[in-house]
């Protein structure tokens, strides 16, 4: 099977949490409060891009709004096989971190 | 006010970059952050951030694009592929026409390119000048010996000069003896030219007068593989001289030719390099940041001011290095040639071009269904014209990969025809990389432009409708095709006349014989035996006659001052002269106008002249020249006869007038053997036994003057050559993309043919209906052909003094080559859809 990459999994987490109100900006903001990096803006589209075409998040428009120039905005939404991907990764984080303790990481 | 909208340019960057449905997400996005900037750190530091936010997210956005559109990608290429591999034909035509031109196009840049480097790698290139002397509006290369060391002293502009005098000498190293092309300069040489040193070093070259400087060539032939430095190397049997450096082989890139150079006192003597007579051409090194044209102006008179006896001028000029291999001093410019074959590259070119647009557009009706389903998936013009112009492009790249090989193939060949080393090297070349690249997009670009526009206009519905389309770019399809029958007129036409010329030069009746006639260039210990010699010489079967000269009737070009009745040494005149022995005229068949030869029945015939018709008009002895008074710097003697005009000096040229006169004591002398054609290598090799038998110690070596006298045209044969092969391949790409538009026609025209059998229509008049247009258009093509190719013809014939007359008959015999060229393959389409049974077409529908 084949594994979310790890881009793929914040932006699908922050697409949970953000509950119908993801779209880029709001993406964009939820990852910088979770991870505290800023990333750039193509660089979030090319996993929003991947995961659509996988089916495990759809796709809506709005309508145009004044604050963005007169553009649509693209609000995204989980979808039932997404839900189910996220859930296999967080076995397998849970799996994969279970006997790994802080004192082991600790470097000298 | 400060601007509060987001920075507009990288905006319009940003959509370059992105897909059009997510180009409102994506910007709007981008947008709304921006805003939330502005709030939070001012507009110029949020300006500045959407510009880092673009620029970041340029590459990211690229690699999306890519992987978005490879998928597409595919789709095109396979489309691609079975578009070439459905209609093989064409797809041969279209590619195999311009990979042939562009074949052509890759050596003639290859061979501009090399002419145009000539004497490019001397570091003081900008600064050196070849003294040129001018008389009577003929210039000459050759300088007098006394002028170099005179503008040295009086023009502190000028830095150094140099001789580069001619001598082919006879050089030897203990028993390896061979002649060598030596040229004789000034120790300032190497300060002058920039030449890379294998042993010793500019500076200590020429440190003493006996110094010899060689070429890597030559110490292989002479040392082998011992260390030439301090050899000694015999010269002409007389001077001894040391090896001090070798230098690189002459780059062919340099008209400066030679094997050995030396100081010119060794040879000529201390005495002839004070004098103001001419043997060989003279370089110039000016100083740096000096105005030439001033230079020019101050040197023009030094010989004039210095003798003032005659009213002939000479005047110096100066030849800048570089343009020596480009501007002949008399004749045709080198020059004229890069453009004919540029422009002779532009034409095949074109005319592949023309092909490859005519071709696609005349299919585009063909692919219309193809453009059909894909607008009605979606695709948009946009898409459509991007993938018909990536479709040409990737044709015109194939047919480039093609062209490569085809040009690396014909390389060796192309070098033969145009004496030249030339290589393709696409990685040092970078100028013809970028180049090549660029004609390709452009070729492809351009080529697929049009085509794509058209088709891309079709309206989906009437094309699934109609099931057949009026195909489009009819008119510029006739544009065309009238450009690519005047490209190929002309071209016919041009070749035609040249190789007409060239032949006319080799054909033409000089006024001497120059068949079976041995030349042997001799030397001193040879001149001093010459009169046993030729008796010896002539006792022998199969020789003819034996005579010598300072000059053979081809190269006579030394001047000396003469006068006549009614002039004085003071009043001269200039006159090219030759020295020689009896028996000159009789060997090489000149007949006389009046008088007669020179004779050893008449005692006095050493103080006597024969002067040529040239040499006669300029005189006032009208129809009674024998016997009357006539001198060259010495005592006065008298005419004994006037040879007819011959033709010595290339037909570019007017026949200059010539002094003969009985001497044989010049440094530089021929001999000249007539011999009969029958066993030819017996008879040299008798006369070698005989000059080894009175003259041991000299080396045999000789010539067919027919052999030089095809050299001084070699540069015509070879230019012709290289027209006929491009102009052959010109025309014949040219045909092929006539055979491919027409059987295209045909093909159209098929149901129409059809239906007009049925009606009752016989072969001819469908012969003449499909004929009809092409014809017409080819009629016109000529109409602008003639006079085009009668112009650029006339300028370059122009540059013979004797030429043969263009004909009406080349015109003629090209237009109607190319108009029967057209009728057989119409006529082969038009019979082949004749032919097939109207049935079997028309059931197709």
């Amino acid at each position: 099977m084949k594994l979310l990459s790890r881009a793929e999994e914040i932006v699908l987490t922050a697409i949970l949490l953000l509950k119908g109100t993801a779209y880029g900006v709001s993406i964009r903001e939820h990852i910088f409060e979770v991870t505290g990096k800023k990333w750039s803006f193509a660089l979030i589209y090319d996993p929003l891009n991947k995961l659509t075409k996988k089916g495990f998040i759809t796709k809506s428009e709005s309508e145009p709004t004044p604050e963005r120039g007169g553009r649509r905005k693209v609000y995204y939404e989980i979808t039932d096989p997404g839900k189910t991907a996220l859930m296999e990764i967080k076995t397998m984080h849970e799996g994969v971190w279970e006997k790994i303790t802080n004192s082991i990481l600790e470097t000298k | 006010m400060i601007k509060r909208s987001s920075p507009g340019f990288a905006r319009w960057l940003l959509a370059r970059f992105l897909l059009r449905e997510e180009f409102h997400e994506k910007l709007g996005d981008l947008e709304e952050c921006f805003m939330v900037e502005v709030e939070k750190s001012g507009p110029i530091r949020a300006y500045f951030w959407y510009w880092g936010e673009v620029i970041i997210s340029i590459p990211l956005l690229i690699k999306e694009t890519i992987y978005g559109e490879g998928i597409m990608l595919r789709n095109y290429l396979k489309s691609t592929l079975r578009n070439i591999m459905n209609y093989k034909g064409y797809s041969f035509i279209n590619i195999f026409g311009l990979a042939a031109g562009l074949a052509c196009c890759i050596l003639i840049l290859l061979w501009v390119q090399h002419e145009l480097s000539f004497d490019n790698f001397h570091e003081n290139g900008e600064r050196l000048y070849r003294i040129t002397v001018e008389r009577n509006g003929d210039t000459f290369s050759s300088n007098p010996w006394a002028l170099i060391p005179t503008l040295k002293n009086n023009y502190p502009e000028i830095e150094c000069g140099t001789s580069f005098t001619y001598a082919r000498l006879l050089t030897k190293y203990n028993d390896n003896d061979f002649y060598a092309e030596c040229r004789m300069v000034f120790p300032d040489f190497f300060d002058m030219f920039t030449y890379k040193f294998i042993n010793g070093n500019p500076r200590s070259a020429f440190s003493h007068l006996n110094d010899v400087v060689i070429t890597e060539e030559m110490a292989l032939k002479y040392f082998g593989s011992a260390n030439p430095i301090g050899k000694i190397i015999q010269l002409d049997n007389t001077t001894d001289l040391k090896v001090t450096a070798v230098i690189e082989n002459n780059p062919s890139n340099s008209h400066l030719k030679f094997d050995i150079l030396f100081h010119p006192a060794l040879y000529m003597g201390e005495k002839r390099l004070t004098t103001w007579s001419m043997d060989g051409p003279g370089y110039l090194m000016l100083r740096e940041n000096v105005d030439v044209d001033e230079v020019r102006d101050k040197i023009r008179n030094t010989i004039n001011d210095i003798d003032t006896r005659t009213n002939n001028k000479w005047y110096v000029g100066l030849q800048p290095l570089r343009d020596i291999n480009l501007h002949a001093l008399n004749g045709t410019d080198p020059i004229l040639y890069i453009y004919v074959f540029s422009s002779i590259a532009f034409a095949v070119l074109l005319i592949a071009c023309i092909n490859f647009v005519n071709l696609s557009t005349a299919r585009s009706t063909r692919r219309a269904k193809e453009v059909a389903l894909r607008k009605v998936a979606g695709a948009e013009r946009k898409e459509l014209v991007k993938q018909f112009i990536g479709e040409t492009v990737l044709l015109t790249f194939i047919a480039m990969l093609l062209a490569l090989l085809m040009s690396s193939l014909m390389l060796p060949y192309f070098n033969n025809l145009a004496s030249r080393e030339l290589s393709l090297n696409l990685i040092d070349n970078w100028i013809l990389t970028t180049g090549l690249i660029l004609i390709t997009l452009l070729t492809g670009i351009l080529s697929g432009i049009y085509p794509s526009l058209v088709i891309s206009s079709f309206q989906p519905a009437s094309i699934f409708r109609n099931s057949f389309v009026k195909s489009g770019g009819h008119r510029l399809r006739k544009v065309l095709l009238v450009i690519q029958f005047t490209a190929t007129i002309t071209l016919i036409i041009s070749t035609l006349i040249i190789s007409n010329q060239i032949r006319f030069i080799r054909n033409s009746n000089l006024g001497f014989d120059r068949d079976q006639i041995i030349v042997i260039p001799t030397n001193n210990g040879l001149r001093q035996k010459y009169d046993t010699l030729k008796k010896r010489l002539l006792s022998e079967s199969g020789i003819i006659n034996v005579t010598a000269a300072s000059q053979a009737p081809l190269e006579i070009s030394a001047t000396n001052p003469v006068y006549w009745e009614g002039r004085s040494s003071n009043d001269y005149e200039m006159m090219n002269f030759v020295c020689l022995d009896y028996d000159y005229f009789e060997t090489f068949g000149m007949d006389m106008k009046y008088g007669r030869t020179f004779s050893r029945e008449f005692g006095a015939d050493s103080m006597n002249y024969i002067i040529n018709e040239a040499a006669l008009k300029l005189t006032n002895y009208k129809e009674q020249p024998v016997g009357r008074m006539f001198s060259m710097w010495r005592d006065e003697g008298e005419i004994v006869g006037v040879v007819k005009d011959f033709h010595g000096t290339s037909l570019h040229n007017e026949i200059r007038p010539i002094v003969f006169m009985l001497y044989q004591n010049l440094p530089y002398f021929n001999m000249f053997v007539k011999v009969s054609p029958q066993n030819l290598t017996a008879t040299i090799e008798n006369i070698e036994s005989v000059i080894k038998d009175v003259v041991p110690e000299f080396k045999f070596e000789y010539t067919f003057m027919d052999d030089d006298f095809n050299e001084q045209y070699q540069d015509e044969m070879r230019i012709a050559n290289i027209f006929e092969s491009f102009s052959t391949l010109a025309i014949i790409i040219s045909c092929l993309g006539l055979i491919g538009m027409v059987s295209y026609m045909a093909e159209r025209k098929t149901k129409e043919i059809a239906i007009r059998k049925i009606v009752g229509a016989s072969h001819s008049v469908i012969l003449s209906l499909i004929s009809k247009e092409f014809i017409t258009l080819a009629l016109l093509a000529n109409l602008i052909a003639w006079p085009l190719a009668y112009y650029l013809m006339n300028q370059w014939i122009a540059s013979f003094a004797y030429s043969n007359p263009i004909g009406i008959w080349v015109f003629i015999f090209s237009g109607l080559a190319v108009v029967i060229q057209t009728l057989i393959t119409i006529s082969y389409q038009a019979i082949k859809a004749a032919s097939a049974k109207p049935v079997e077409i028309l059931k197709a529908e």
